[in-house]
């Protein structure tokens, strides 16, 4: 036991006091005639007033061991009741471990327990052997959060696990808010077999054509250490790039970036191989497909016209309007045997740029538009068709529009371009007929049709089109093409519907055939009849998106998931829409629907809600081992706007789940904790991490000195014996 | 042989009245309103044949003639609106019809042959403009405006009189869908059956009148191309050919 002695008056009371002790020197020269003992006695009473104004206090003090305050959290996910190599479950042996070792944590440490799922419970000792696992998974960032909000923070957290939970981008907050050095005890099989898995692909969802971009691979090998790794990425079947990266530890994740360029438009496949030096079996090879979708920022279009027409002015008006089209275009505007009543240098017209537009420029164009071009009076080498041919083979898009000089009498026929047509033409010339009709719908549900909400209104909107002027006659439809429209009386040579509108892939393009140059009627037909009046834009700009790839992407899209989850609750999957223009949709303007079939053949639809705009996050709880599939319908604006799914196997708390050290690991090593398995830890050294005990001392009572009422009757005593003594001697 | 083509199209054409088949040819179409619709009956003739003779632009030599409730009106791109008296004000539903057709890509040449720099036809003009996009107001078109090099650069117009020094014009949607001349263009295109003007353009005489033919053919050509000849590809040559001091 000891003491201590403190003052506890304010700043005003020091004041008083020293002003006090300050007027007491000051009338010191009237005190010095005064007999000693009567100035003593003054001077003692002056102190005692003076003393009490500072107030003293006494404190008896003790002194105690104080212990770090240490929160251990016992994981009871799902995952946790599976059984390991020990023929416990990991819960279990989790439990009995800290139990064993309680007197001795006890020593070095306040222990706060704790079970956690999908957020900290507390537990005292007693409850301990009876805990359970939780279905729902482990949640990091809400348990750490939970320990926070229990009261005094804790100085060291222990958390055991099998590490099957996601950390999630809440974590690091978490973790930062937390401030606490975070160990993570594994739980799990202490035999580690060899073993690599891709643990995760991070890649844009959509990217720019011609942009580069970057895919990370993280790959998990266990017991691989001196082994050489090898990644390679496909796309196509062909090789892109590889990766031979060294793992040296029992236990490593290994990391590869990949740098890729986005060369064609559309959804392109890739597949991440990785395979380990010396696998004669081929025991340890994995491989993962991911897919990225590449979108135009622009379409660059080239639009050559044979000659001015409504068609043409329309047509380039509408493609010149929309922001996404960065459109070059020419017309004839003169033909050779033209005469002019002014000199050349008074006219706006510039040379034909033939070779820029078929050789030089033309793959720099995702779309070439040829409308009514005739070729042969140009005198233009049959190389340039050639090469035209070439660029569709290789991904760009055609689109010929009809006219008298688009196909046979312009000299396409037995030409290198008639090879893409997906028609072939007559050896008649004059295969163009003037006439109005109204075309009919060959391919209801092609997607390019679909141009209404709904497929009575798609149909309503094209029974209710004026009659266009005017169709080329074809010899035949080529195998493998699709006719979308077609003339409702007239027949190829070879007796089938005529084809008004036809498309066909040729190598890696698209064509698109119309076989007349009057769509400008339905442009105007959005006069007389308000219904029509976006028709001729939606009817261009599809075709647009059609042959750049663009219509038949993906507006709906599941992020990627692994083929297996791991059996953890709730399972979130990531849902996105898109707008004809890859913006993201705002929630408010989708109607959307999950349909989620479970193993057992149950179907229900799961909750989702707006992560961010455009980005939904759906939860599946209560999952059963398994196959589930979701599907995710979207409607847009009204109308159906696309639809994905995806497969995934629950594993469910399987007994050879692997202890997923990495998750263990990203939890520790950001707080300069530690990672250790449950199952060979040195007890001594994990408490060592802890604080050191501290010895305090603790009040154990106080004594205010100053609230003795005997300091005042002193006082007046002393005063008395002094005004006794200046009697007697004769002072008064 | 271009010539005779186009005679032949013509006898052609004219025993096949009523059918509406222009295919890709450009049509010469008339708005009929009032009494006074037809100042100059045979002048787009003239025009067409030059037209044919300048251009590569087919067309079609017979005239289409339509009221504005003609159901045709739809299937029409390109209506001239000429005369010299104030035709009767329109009615609601013809305001409402002339809107839409001009709003859904149609578009308008009006004409005031009157050689008056306020005649009536010009006040009803501005007025019926006012009502039918009155949004969009009637001012004349700058000097860069490209309809002065759609095909012939210009730096000045014509016409059979000078009473404006500028073509005027309604944008929509970025789109000049009115054009309006009060020079007489089509007085400067007609002629007599020997060949020879019936008029004559004054004060500049025949370069005043080969403007008019100019600019006439330059608003077809608008018609067809649009701003075709604004885009930057073309700026530099046009440039050129300004600084080379023609026209």
């Amino acid at each position: 036991m000891s003491f201590s002695f403190a003052f506890e008056s304010s700043a005003v009371e020091w004041a008083t006091a020293a002003l006090f002790l300050l007027g007491l020197a000051l009338l010191w020269r009237f005190l010095a005639p005064l007999p000693a003992a009567v100035r003593r006695l003054r001077i003692f009473t002056a102190l005692i007033l003076a003393g009490l104004l500072f107030k003293p206090v006494l404190s008896r003090l003790d002194s105690r061991s104080i212990r770090p305050r240490l929160s251990v959290v016992i994981d009871r996910g799902p995952s946790m009741q599976g059984k390991d190599d020990f023929d416990r479950a990991r819960l279990k042996r989790a439990v009995d471990w800290i139990l064993r070792h309680r007197a001795e944590i006890e020593k070095h440490a306040e222990v706060s327990l704790y079970g956690g799922a999908a957020g900290a419970h507390r537990l005292d000792w007693n409850e301990l052997e009876s805990l359970q696992a939780d279905n729902a998974a482990f949640e990091p960032a809400s348990v750490l959060s939970d320990l926070l909000s229990a009261g005094a923070p804790p100085e060291r957290v222990w958390v055991l696990s099998d590490g099957a939970f996601e950390n999630g981008e809440t974590l690091a907050p978490a973790l930062a808010r937390l401030g606490s050095p975070v160990d993570a005890l594994g739980v799990g099989p202490k035999r580690i077999p060899k073993s690599l898995s891709i643990a995760g692909i991070e890649t844009p969802d959509f990217v720019f054509l011609h942009s580069r971009f970057e895919t990370g691979v993280s790959v998990e090998a266990h017991r691989l250490e001196g082994k050489s790794v090898t990644l390679t990425l496909r796309h196509e079947g062909k090789i892109l790039q590889k990766r031979v990266l060294q793992a040296k530890r029992p236990f490593e994740i290994l990391r590869a970036t990949f740098t890729l360029e986005a060369a064609a438009l559309g959804s392109q496949d890739y597949r991440i191989a990785v395979l380990v030096e010396g696998d004669q079996d081929k025991r340890l090879r994995v491989s993962r497909g991911f897919r990225v979708e590449v979108i135009r920022q622009k379409y660059r279009i080239m639009y050559l016209a044979g000659r001015p027409s409504f068609e043409y002015s329309h047509l380039r008006a509408q493609l010149k309007g929309d922001p996404n089209h960065e459109l070059v275009s020419f017309v004839i505007l003169r033909n050779p045997e033209d005469v002019s009543p002014v000199p050349d240098n008074q006219l706006s017209l510039i040379p034909f740029p033939a070779t820029e537009i078929f050789v030089k420029n033309l793959f720099q164009f995702d779309l070439f538009i040829l409308e009514n071009f005739a070729y042969y009076r140009f005198n233009l080498p049959a190389a340039y068709l050639e090469n035209l041919k070439r660029f569709v083979a290789q991904g760009g898009a055609l689109l010929i529009v009809g006219g008298e000089n688009a196909f046979t009498k312009g000299g396409y026929r037995g030409s290198p371009l008639e090879e893409t047509f997906p028609v072939t033409l007559l050896p008649d010339k004059d295969d163009f007929v003037t006439e109005l009709f109204k075309p009919t719908l060959a391919a209801v549900d092609h997607p390019f049709l679909a141009v209404g909400d709904t497929r009575a209104e798609s149909k309503a909107l094209w029974d209710a089109l004026p009659p266009l002027d005017g169709y080329a006659r074809f010899s035949d439809v080529r195998p493998g093409a699709s006719v979308l429209l077609s003339h409702p009386r007239a027949k190829t040579a070879s007796g089938r519907p005529l084809p008004i509108v036809a498309v066909q892939e040729f190598g890696r393009g698209k064509v698109m055939l119309v076989g007349t140059d009057s769509t400008w009627r339905w442009k105007l037909a959005g006069g007389r009849d308000w219904k029509l009046s976006s028709f001729y834009a939606r009817f261009w700009s599809r075709a647009v998106q059609y042959l750049t790839g663009s219509l038949e992407l993906k507006k709906v899209k599941f992020s990627p998931l692994p083929e297996r989850m791991p059996a953890r609750e709730p399972a979130i999957l990531s849902l996105r829409v898109f707008d004809e223009h890859f913006r993201a949709v705002p929630g408010v303007d989708v109607d959307l629907k999950v349909v989620w079939s479970r193993p057992d053949g149950t179907t229900t639809s799961p909750a989702h809600f707006e992560r961010e705009p455009g980005v939904f996050q759906i939860e599946l709880s209560e999952l059963a081992e398994g196959r589930h599939r979701i599907r995710a319908i979207a409607r847009y604006r009204g109308q159906l706007w696309g639809e994905d799914g995806v497969n995934f196997v629950w594993e469910g708390p399987r007994s050879d789940a692997p202890l997923n050290r990495r998750a263990l690991q990203e939890l520790s090593e950001p707080t300069r904790g530690e990672y250790r398995d449950l199952y060979r830890i040195d007890l001594q050294a994990l408490l060592s991490s802890l604080p050191p005990v501290r010895e305090e001392q603790a009040v154990r009572s106080r004594q205010h000195l100053w609230t003795w009422s005997g300091w005042l009757a002193l006082a007046v005593f002393l005063l008395l014996g002094e005004w006794f003594l200046r009697r007697r001697r004769g002072y008064l | 042989m271009k010539r005779l083509t186009f005679l032949l199209m013509s006898v052609f054409l004219l025993s096949a009245q009523g059918h509406a088949q222009i295919g890709d040819k450009f049509v010469w179409s008339q708005l009929r309103i009032g009494e006074e619709w037809d100042p100059y009956p045979g002048v787009h003739s003239e025009i067409l044949k030059f037209v044919v003779d300048t251009t590569s632009v087919l067309v079609i030599p017979e005239r289409r003639v339509l009221t504005i409730s003609d159901a045709k009106l739809f299937g029409s791109p390109f209506l001239l609106l000429a005369g010299k008296g104030a035709p009767p004000a329109l009615d609601a539903a013809a305001v409402g019809r002339l809107r839409d057709y001009l709003t859904s890509g149609g578009f308008l040449w009006i004409e005031d042959t009157s050689g008056m720099a306020n005649g009536p036809f010009d006040a009803w003009v501005r007025n019926t403009l006012a009502t039918v996009l009155p949004d969009s107001d009637l001012k004349p078109l700058p000097k860069d405006h490209v309809l002065y090099k759609t095909f012939f650069l210009m730096r000045r117009i014509g016409g059979r009189v000078m009473v404006s020094g500028s073509v005027e014009g309604v944008d929509w949607a970025g789109k000049t869908v009115v054009v309006y001349s009060r020079n007489d263009l089509l007085g400067a295109w007609v002629r007599d059956p020997l060949g020879n003007p019936v008029f004559a353009c004054v004060p500049g005489g025949e370069a005043q009148r080969l403007e008019a033919k100019k600019l006439s053919l330059n608003i077809v050509m608008y018609a067809l191309t649009g701003s075709y000849k604004a885009d930057a590809v073309h700026t530099p040559f046009i440039l050129q050919k300004m600084r080379s001091g023609a026209p």
